[in-house]
């Protein structure tokens, strides 16, 4: 099992400039009172914010560069299960969270808030399928059905249309970008986002950004560590 | 109808493990036999994909006698007693989470089954059960966003006669939610398999018995799917977004309330709330908190744009305290009802007293109460109250003298008016409009300030423009806005992820056959690096290791020691079983932790259930201690240098007057009990040249010359001392200290602490010969001398986290009293408190306020910060410097230098997410 040294993690921690501003009204009130050291340390820490995690160098390991509210991680894959639906990817974050990933799609997590259970697929359109499609609206769609944690929000039912999008920037060249849209679902959710590209003959998700609720959205890419140079 | 039940018979007709101790079921299924030794997780794998693995059942024999028990307990009320002889009894507990491949990357998590373990699971269930009181059972086909209240309506028609429900969800956990529209509030959703007990009020079960049962259900599993059709109720609608949590908020007096009126709501007990809110002439700016559940109470300063301070030319400043009661909570018939004073001890200007009652309907709060005073200015009615005597019927002035007296002869006369309102939260989230009519007549205003009323109706806004900030804006008087602005933190869970810490030590299944190399020093260094701590000595005795530390200070305790183990384990050969870890401060010792090693690994590597957790960490006595070899503790100078910020607020010169500088303090240890210390702040910025005001004053002058010893230097000295403590027999210690005690004073002093360890109960004894110091805050002295000191009880009272602490004893300038302190501590260490001292000086002769009083708020660094600290911010409000009830501001206090002996020093920690922990009992 892939271990990163250092525990960068998926879920959201409290930023402390809260209690800064906490700590600005409240000093503002006391008495004769030296609050230097409150000050300077809690100024300290509200500067400094969350880290980015050091890229991995582990060329055994295959990775994805996850980017989550402007903080970049690495998911480490663990595991591909072969199920009747196609193989389900495990990647791990270093704090041993996890993301579950059907054909790009993600399928479940674990350890995030929140969390996908029991995610199914009907009618999904195979990639292959999407990047020969014209650009533009299309009738595509299909239904996911998913638990959300916490909340015990079971049995959520989604309609996502399907659409393939016009390639324009040369960052695109030679990919095909889909987008999702949710048409019906009782937990709204931003549109997800697909590059994909042609590998082994087929078109495969090599970059996606996809939101677990409305205010947590994450971009999955796929990363391989630079080689080592040899001497 | 009905349907007898037996759920864990039925789920073992689909998945069903047992070894060979287990329950008689029936077909096990050949994949689902368990091997002795196997991970959960190994188990899962072998399964089905689509076995329903969040209702999965992991049991142990061991486990079931405390079921057993609650099953017993249950039994004796007499209510679902056929339900309950039928239903088993599982010892059943909680998997974290229903995922394989998370559980393989935590095996803390993940069981490693046993021989007699149990394991039940079945395929996803379709619906949720209700359990009605006759002990039948009304399934209901699960709709995804559905609430509990409309299972309830789906098999009793309507949910009207039910206010509560006690929901239990197939993972076991659990959750009381309000049916009714005075007690809706935020809702989990209901997953397939779920439990609803929800019993008529008529039939008055009691709550007690509900909430025993709900756990017991979840002991039982998902419920199980109906058998046959007749049970079945038709699926109800999806309602769930429509729950909402009642959003309180402040009113412009800054308690909760409407606008100008209370209400009799309250915030849950760690709140606190600053308000800043002006309607001309007006601005208040309040401070309040909820200590306990049913107390909220908080000061203010008003300042008063038309009227001038005294002889200055700035605005006029008032000082208050309020104070409100719950005595009643709101129930499906009663209302929410509370008592309240408003600036019951300040000048009285404001001073009110009121009855209020709440009743919520919906999305709408209703208010109507009684105000006396200021909030019953407008007398449309004469006193009920006039009943016990005539006394009531005419309410004295306010016995003001020199202010901050409790005017008790005024409470709750004279007339009265009726005020009240509604708040409406509107659909749109964060937005409330208020709407009240208030009891007060703007002619009978202070400072013959009579204000234009065109009516006594009043309308407003609150918005909540962030997650701890409300915005409120309202039309008051009928011609006057008001606006303020509102921050709301609840300081119980006050807490902050320590990213900036060093990384844990990562636990490893190896173990060193032998020391290394460098022996113990790397293990002392990185020890203490891991919790802030100054290890001292380190050595293995028999099958233990040794560790003495020094310094052992900070709030979380536990949290830092938990960080040592990690440590010691990776660096300690096999034969060490024990961490024995003594924990000093300043050379004292106090309390030693005794870690089992092997036990700790264990944990480290596999979750326990309750009835096989092995006791890990176990508090010595300090009796039983084991030390290592004295290290020799080498002389060590230590400094810091910080900007340094001090304030006067409220003063007749200035609303602020304040000071910015640098402040160095240095500490040089000549052993590890005795220090020298001291402290050079050196003033850059401040507005003290409008500082101008020295209070008068009948009492030698012991901190009136506030001025004078602020602004007579740039550069002071306000400490330098030599102090040294020394233990005394098991439960005594000592002090002894000299030097510039405090910024004001010097001289010599002891203190003498009995405190038993673990005790709730401490007495101290200080005494101290001093002089006042030079206004310069340099090493000369002023002509003035006191002896003081005082006898100090301290008393932890075990009752909602309250301390008190009763000091008699002569103060500074010579006057003998008491000073009663009451505060709530909380479980992350956060404190709120309150203090008054009484003093055989008059109220005359002590000045304005009448006698020493305040508030304060202690929060440690820990719980703020991302980096541990060991200190704690101490913010303290007092309305006025006087000369009366004045202390030494000693800065070493045993009493404080000993928090390892509290009974609660292991306790405080950093409030944590709610996460379920695999082996946790359901009724955790």
């Amino acid at each position: 099992m892939y271990k990163h040294p250092a525990p960068p993690q998926v879920h959201r921690t409290p930023t402390v400039r809260m209690w800064l501003l906490f700590l600005a009204a409240v000093s503002a009130l006391s008495g004769c009172t030296s609050t230097g050291q409150l000050w300077l340390k809690t100024a300290q820490a509200a500067l400094h914010g969350g880290s980015n995690a050091s890229e991995p160098t582990n060329t055994k390991y295959q990775y994805l560069r996850c980017i989550i509210n402007g903080r970049t991680l690495f998911l480490a894959k663990g595991f591909t299960d072969e199920t009747a639906s196609g193989p389900i990817e495990t990647w791990y974050s270093g704090g041993g969270e996890v993301i579950k990933l059907l054909n790009g799609r993600i399928v479940g997590t674990a350890g995030i808030t929140p969390e996908w259970r029991n995610v199914r697929y009907s009618n999904v359109p195979s990639w292959d399928v999407m990047a020969a499609a014209s650009p533009g609206p299309s009738s595509m769609s299909y239904t996911r059905t998913r638990d959300v944690m916490p909340g015990y929000l079971y049995g959520i039912q989604d309609e996502v249309q399907v659409i393939r999008l016009a390639s324009s920037t040369p960052e695109n060249m030679g990919s095909v970008v889909v987008e999702e849209r949710m048409t019906s679902t009782a937990q709204p959710l931003p549109a997800a986002l697909y590059r994909l590209q042609q590998q082994d003959g087929h078109w495969r998700v090599v970059a996606s950004k996809q939101c677990l609720s409305e205010r947590f959205c994450l971009t999955l890419e796929q990363w391989a560590p630079p080689p080592v140079p040899t001497k | 109808m009905r349907t007898p039940c037996f759920p864990l018979a039925r789920i073992a007709m689909l998945v069903l493990s047992v070894t060979t101790t287990g329950t008689a079921m029936a077909q096990t299924a050949p994949s689902a036999t368990i091997v002795p030794g196997e991970r959960l997780s190994n188990w899962l794998l072998r399964q089905p994909a689509d076995l329903f693995i969040d209702g999965l059942i992991w049991s142990r024999p061991e486990d079931m006698r405390v079921q057993r028990q609650l099953k017993k307990e249950l039994l004796a009320e007499g209510v679902l007693s056929d339900w309950l002889r039928n239903a088993p009894v599982t010892g059943r507990a909680v998997i974290a989470r229903p995922e394989v491949r998370w559980l393989q990357a935590h095996p803390k998590d993940d069981p490693i089954l046993r021989e007699g373990d149990g394991i039940f699971a079945g395929p996803r269930p379709q619906f949720v059960t209700l359990l009605k009181q006759d002990g039948s059972l009304c399934h209901v086909p699960h709709t995804p966003q559905a609430r509990a209240r409309d299972y309830v309506e789906a098999c009793d028609g309507q949910a009207a006669g039910h206010s509560w429900a006690w929901l239990t969800q197939p993972d076991g956990q659990t959750q009381r939610v309000g049916l009714s529209s005075w007690n809706d509030s935020t809702q989990m959703g209901v997953a397939p398999g779920a439990w609803i007990w929800s019993p008529a009020d008529a039939a008055k079960v009691p709550e007690a018995f509900s909430d025993k049962l709900v756990k017991f259900l979840g002991t039982q599993g998902p419920a199980p799917d109906p058998t046959t059709a007749t049970s079945v109720a038709k699926a109800p609608a999806p309602t769930l977004t429509t729950s909402r949590q009642q959003q309180l908020s402040a009113s412009d007096w800054g308690g909760i309330g409407l606008l100008q009126t209370p209400t009799a709501r309250m915030e849950s007990a760690g709140h606190m709330r600053i308000t800043a809110a002006h309607i001309q002439p007006y601005t208040n700016l309040n401070v309040m908190f909820q200590p306990l559940d049913w107390v909220e109470a908080g000061f203010r300063y008003t300042q008063v744009s038309n009227r001038i301070y005294g002889i200055t030319t700035r605005d006029y400043t008032d000082k208050s305290f309020d104070l409100k009661l719950r005595l009643l909570q709101e129930s499906a018939v009663l209302p929410e009802l509370a008592l309240g004073w408003r600036d019951l001890a300040g000048t009285g200007m404001f001073s009110s007293e009121y009855v209020v009652g709440n009743k919520r309907t919906g999305n709408f709060d209703w208010s109507l109460g009684l105000g006396w005073g200021y909030l019953g200015n407008r007398g449309q009615w004469s006193n009920p109250l006039g009943a016990l005597g005539s006394k009531f019927k005419t309410r004295p002035s306010p016995e003001v003298g020199e202010g901050g007296k409790f005017s008790v002869n005024t409470y709750f006369k004279g007339p009265v008016s009726p005020f009240g309102g509604v708040q409406w939260q509107s659909p749109i989230d964060g937005l409330r409009l208020k709407l009240e009519y208030e009891g007060n007549n703007y002619q009978h205003e202070p400072l013959s300030n009579n204000q234009k009323q065109r009516t006594g109706w009043n309308a407003g806004l609150a918005w909540l423009v962030a997650p701890s900030v409300d915005w409120s804006v309202g039309v008051e008087r009928g011609n006057r806005l008001m606006t303020a602005l509102t921050f709301n933190v609840d300081l119980s869970t006050l807490s902050t992820p320590k990213l900036h810490d060093p990384a844990p030590v990562r636990f490893t299944n190896a173990v060193p056959a032998t020391l290394g190399p460098s022996g113990w020093t790397p293990t002392a260094e990185v020890s203490a690096a891991q919790s802030g701590w100054k290890v001292t000595g380190i050595q293995q005795q028999g099958d233990a290791l040794l560790v003495d530390v020094d310094q052992a200070e900070g709030t979380y305790k536990q949290e830092r020691l938990e960080r040592i183990v990690p440590v010691l384990h990776k660096d300690s050969p096999p034969d060490i079983k024990r961490f024995v870890v003594n924990l000093s401060d300043r050379g004292l010792h106090q309390s030693t932790q005794e870690v089992d090693r092997y036990a700790w690994i264990a944990a480290q590597t596999q979750p326990s259930t309750p009835a096989t957790r092995p006791t890990i960490f176990k508090d010595v006595p300090p009796a039983e201690m084991l030390r290592s070899q004295p290290q020799s503790d080498a002389a060590k100078g230590t400094y810091t240098i910080a900007p340094s910020y001090t304030q006067i607020l409220g003063g007749p010169d200035a609303f602020l007057l304040y000071q910015l500088g640098v402040s160095a303090t240095a500490e040089y240890r000549f052993s590890a009990s005795t220090w020298l210390s001291g402290t050079l702040n050196l003033r850059v910025a401040d507005n003290y040249d409008n500082f101008k005001y020295t209070a008068p004053s009948d009492l030698p002058r012991v901190r009136t010359y506030q001025r004078e010893f602020t602004t007579a230097s740039r550069l002071t000295l306000p400490n330098l001392q030599l102090t040294h403590v020394e233990k005394l027999g098991a439960d005594h210690f000592v002090s002894l200290y000299g030097g510039a005690l405090e910024w004001m004073y010097a001289g010599v002093g002891a203190e003498w602490l009995y405190r038993p360890w673990r005790s709730p109960l401490a007495v101290g004894v200080d005494v101290n010969r001093v002089r006042q110091r030079d206004f310069h805050q340099n090493l000369q002295l002023r002509d003035y001398g006191v002896t003081t000191g005082h006898a100090t009880v301290y008393w932890d009272t075990g009752w909602q986290d309250v301390n008190v602490k009763l000091s008699a004893g002569q103060y500074l300038a010579g006057d003998k009293g008491a000073t009663l302190d009451f505060s709530r501590r909380f479980s992350n260490g956060v404190s709120v408190g309150a203090y008054g001292t009484k003093t055989n000086v008059k109220a005359k002769d002590f000045g304005e306020g009448s006698f020493d009083k305040g508030v304060y708020v202690n929060i440690p660094f820990d719980a703020m910060l991302a980096t541990s600290s060991k200190e704690t911010a101490s913010l303290r409000w007092t309305p006025l410097t006087r000369d009366g009830g004045a202390r030494l501001d000693r800065q070493v206090q045993l009493y404080e230098l000993t928090s390892l002996r509290d009974p609660k020093a292991m306790v405080f920690r950093s409030v944590q997410p709610v996460e379920p922990r695999t082996g946790a009992a359901v009724f955790e």
